[in-house]
């Protein structure tokens, strides 16, 4: 496989783990559900914060990713893999280091969706590295 | 000549190599994170032995029944209990005690950041030789009026200031993780139990019954003396006082032992199988490929290569696919034993300490190994039968 076909592919499992960014921090990797008070009147707590800065920087992401398969300039692409690596960082710490989750670590926010989007955010940003590199090396003849 | 062959055949057939290396992944994860969770467990289970602290515990008989003072100690759920002290005045009367202290427990309805219930334990710092020598570790000096000392999964830290029932107490320090219950729970000292205990009755959050909150004891240490075994101790406890029960620690742990026991049992046996699995898988597609290949084998053994190169062929090929596999396998791995080990312990509900770096290292080298060693043997057998083949037959096409 060529370095330009390797990119193209990179840039489809980018675009797949924004998604899986966007949409899994909303449906498989939520944070805590509302808390029930005793007059039946329903509370977010902090983590529901951290969820939806989430789902709004994974939706952006994912737009970037997007445009990483559409665009063909190599340095627009360049500088567009570079903010997303950037921007699935800043989603990876969000939850706890940014916006502080619930106070008990056996929570569904610490225990399911801080681990989930720091991993998810952390193989974005590695794939965005490699996706530079492809796109900036020497092609094969 | 043949320098490098096997990593040419490797990157030649991209397919059979990234299915054999799929394999050894998961051979390797399997045997890294079965070994790594049945090591946590066991881990969490000395943590939980040594953090109880005491040869027995006495509570009033009716928490026992409830279960209520099991699922405290064990799983970490929040409740509280009372008796009164008196009660306790007559246990310390019992013969054969050596160490004698009183807790206090009490469960928030909510703490400062979230709507959360949590266990606050109270002790008396004269006398509790079990929370005292472990808080020391984090906390030099001892704890001051309205200073609680948090367990490691909360999510609060040193000078942070908690509220509990409208009464609020500063963090004095973090306990290092334990595994067990007392991870989720909050430490303070008599002094400001009491206050707490008073601030949870004036908003009618507490239900004391007929106990006297000033003289309430929700549960009594005790190290047996020199002479005296715990279960000597305890019946005596039992047989001359109907309204607590003295309950051993050895038969509280027994139960997670055994719950232990059969995960052990069961990670040994999953381990076991996928590693057979995989060498069996491993066996069959070296040989149908060492078959296939038999026309390349016997042209090389034409062009001079002997049988012992054959066999380093093959052996090559098996043991880069294997060490791929395994190293690939030990991260993904560790990507998903690290982050999600909360997770972990939710699911198998049982103490659950991770071991530290070097034991984790060790574990990792050898699942890479196990996963070597299948590889190894996989590709013995088939280059024995490749070097057993008779060249000029294979060439006439007679094999």
């Amino acid at each position: 496989m060529n370095k330009k076909k390797s990119a193209r592919l990179t840039a489809y499992i980018i675009l797949l783990l924004c998604l899986t960014l966007a949409m899994g921090v909303k449906l498989l990797f939520h944070a805590c559900g509302p808390h029930m008070a005793h007059d039946g009147s329903a509370s977010y707590m902090n983590c529901h914060n951290a969820e939806q800065t989430v789902a709004i920087i994974g939706t952006c992401l994912t737009a970037l990713a997007g445009l990483l398969l559409l665009l063909e300039n190599k340095t627009v692409k360049t500088v567009i893999a570079l903010v997303t690596g950037l921007g699935a960082i800043a989603a990876a710490i969000i939850p706890n280091t940014v916006i502080k989750l619930c106070m008990m670590t056996d929570m569904r926010c610490h225990s399911v969706m801080r681990p989930a989007v720091a991993v998810v955010g952390g193989i974005i940003a590695i794939c965005c590295g490699v996706y530079v590199i492809l796109i900036n090396g020497k092609q094969e003849d | 000549m043949f320098k490098g062959l096997a990593v040419k055949n490797l990157k030649g057939r991209p397919v059979r190599t990234a299915v054999l290396v799929i394999l050894t992944v998961l051979l390797s994860v399997t045997v890294f994170a079965g070994t790594v969770i049945v090591q946590s467990l066991r881990s969490g289970l000395d943590s939980l032995g040594s953090r109880l602290g005491a040869d027995i515990m006495v509570v009033p008989r009716e928490a026992t029944s409830k279960k209520s003072f099991e699922n405290m100690i064990l799983q970490g759920s929040t409740g509280y209990f009372y008796m009164n002290s008196s009660v306790a005045e007559k246990v310390e009367r019992t013969e054969g005690i050596g160490d004698l202290s009183e807790q206090f427990f009490l469960a928030s309805t909510s703490a400062s950041c979230c709507s959360v219930s949590v266990q606050i334990i109270g002790f008396d710092p004269e006398t509790d030789f079990a929370v005292t020598p472990w808080i020391k570790k984090s906390f030099g000096r001892e704890l001051e009026k309205f200073e609680v000392v948090v367990g490691n999964d909360l999510n609060a830290f040193v000078g942070d200031e908690l509220s509990f029932y409208g009464t609020k107490v500063t963090v004095a320090a973090k306990l290092e993780r334990t595994g067990t219950s007392y991870d989720t729970a909050v430490f303070a000292n008599e002094e400001t139990i009491k206050e707490l205990i008073r601030s949870s009755i004036d908003r009618g959050m507490n239900d004391f019954t007929d106990v006297d909150p000033d003289r309430a004891v929700s549960c009594i240490l005790i190290n047996t003396a020199e002479g005296y075994t715990p279960e000597e101790v305890a019946n005596d406890i039992n047989i001359h006082n109907t309204k607590v029960r003295a309950v051993r620690t050895q038969e509280l742990i027994s139960g997670v032992s055994d719950s232990l026991g059969g995960v052990s049992k069961i990670v040994g046996i999953l381990i076991a199988a996928v590693w057979v699995l995989g060498a069996v898988i491993l066996l069959l597609t070296f040989t149908m490929s060492s078959h296939e290949r038999r026309k390349e084998f016997a042209v090389l053994r034409v062009v001079g290569a002997s049988r012992g190169k054959l066999a380093g062929i093959v052996f090559r090929e098996a043991l880069i696919t294997c060490l791929l596999g395994g190293v690939v396998g030990i991260a993904v791995g560790l990507l998903l034993l690290l982050p999600f080990s909360g997770l972990i312990e939710q699911l198998l509900s049982l103490p659950y300490l991770m071991p530290g770096a070097g034991r984790i290292v060790l574990c990792a080298l050898a699942a890479v190994a196990a996963t070597a060693a299948a590889g190894a043997i996989a590709a013995a057998i088939s280059a024995h039968r490749i070097t057993g083949q008779d060249t000029g037959a294979i060439l006439r096409g007679d094999n």
